[in-house]
């Protein structure tokens, strides 16, 4: 169920916004759609936005996951800014690939890796 | 009330599922648990949750409507060798051969549509009935001691 409580830690490092999850399972409608508004707020708030997206701890995620996850990286491409994703468990990773997403996003093993590679 | 039987070791369950509760995450938990118990790994518990999830969302958004205190029936049966679960609601049904791929063009950068790409991926046969208002996932064990 959602709750009011913040399910991200939003962390600012130099030019780069990075962003983990606070819970282990993203599945429940309420809560993907509680991520997407936070994550929204932060993209409004930023021009030349450079974010990473880190999975580190998460154990499921939905398709609504997903879906969010596309609704953010296009939001984030019309304000000229770059997504990363980063830290994503082989599980999940296997979800990117038969969905083919891992074509649409740009996916690094570490948040490191994914800071350093913004142009 | 799951329901065990320790002559052929199986675990079996119904449940309704109500709009707008926790009873789906009840359903999956219960559901992996007694997969635990049967031996099923880590990955398995995975490929179920995921398929279990996309189905429940399914029947709750597109069969029920996203009505409020509408119910979906939901029921296991987990074996040594496979698991069968089924998810039906109270809508009218869809036609799952129309479904548009969502890895096609364009339509990756839409965000829904993916729900029945994952469960056929995760599981071993998606099966819908004729008027298209419910779905048998059925998930076979690894036969990776079989004999050549």
């Amino acid at each position: 169920m959602a709750s009011g409580e913040s399910r991200l830690r939003i962390e600012t490092l130099d030019t780069v916004t990075r962003i983990e999850f606070l819970d282990r399972n993203i599945l429940d409608e309420g809560n993907i759609q509680q991520i997407g508004a936070e994550v929204s707020a932060v993209i409004d708030a930023a021009d030349d936005l450079r974010m990473v997206i880190d999975f580190t701890g998460v154990d499921h995620l939905s398709s609504a996951a997903l879906g969010a996850l596309i609704t953010i990286n296009n939001k984030i491409k019309g304000k000229n800014g770059q997504l990363r994703l980063s830290n994503i468990g082989a599980q999940i990773y296997e979800v990117f690939v038969i969905t083919k997403l891992n074509r649409l996003f740009e996916i690094y093993p570490t948040s490191d890796e994914a800071i350093k590679s913004f142009t | 009330m799951p329901q065990s039987d320790e002559g052929d070791a199986s675990e079996s369950s119904v449940l309704k599922l109500v709009q707008g509760s926790d009873d789906a995450h009840r359903f999956q938990e219960q559901l992996t648990e007694a997969a635990a118990r049967l031996g099923y790994d880590d990955n398995a518990c995975f490929a179920i949750r995921l398929a279990v999830q996309e189905a429940t969302i399914n029947a709750f958004q597109h069969g029920n409507k996203n009505r409020p205190g509408s119910v979906v029936s939901a029921s296991y049966e987990v074996t040594p060798e496979r698991i069968t679960i089924t998810i039906t609601d109270q809508g009218d049904g869809f036609d799952p051969t129309g479904v548009p791929d969502p890895t096609d063009g364009e339509r990756l950068e839409l965000p829904t549509g993916r729900g029945i790409l994952i469960m056929r991926a995760f599981m071993t046969d998606v099966a819908f009935n004729k008027a298209g208002n419910s779905v048998v996932l059925t998930y076979e064990k690894p036969k990776q001691d079989r004999c050549a």
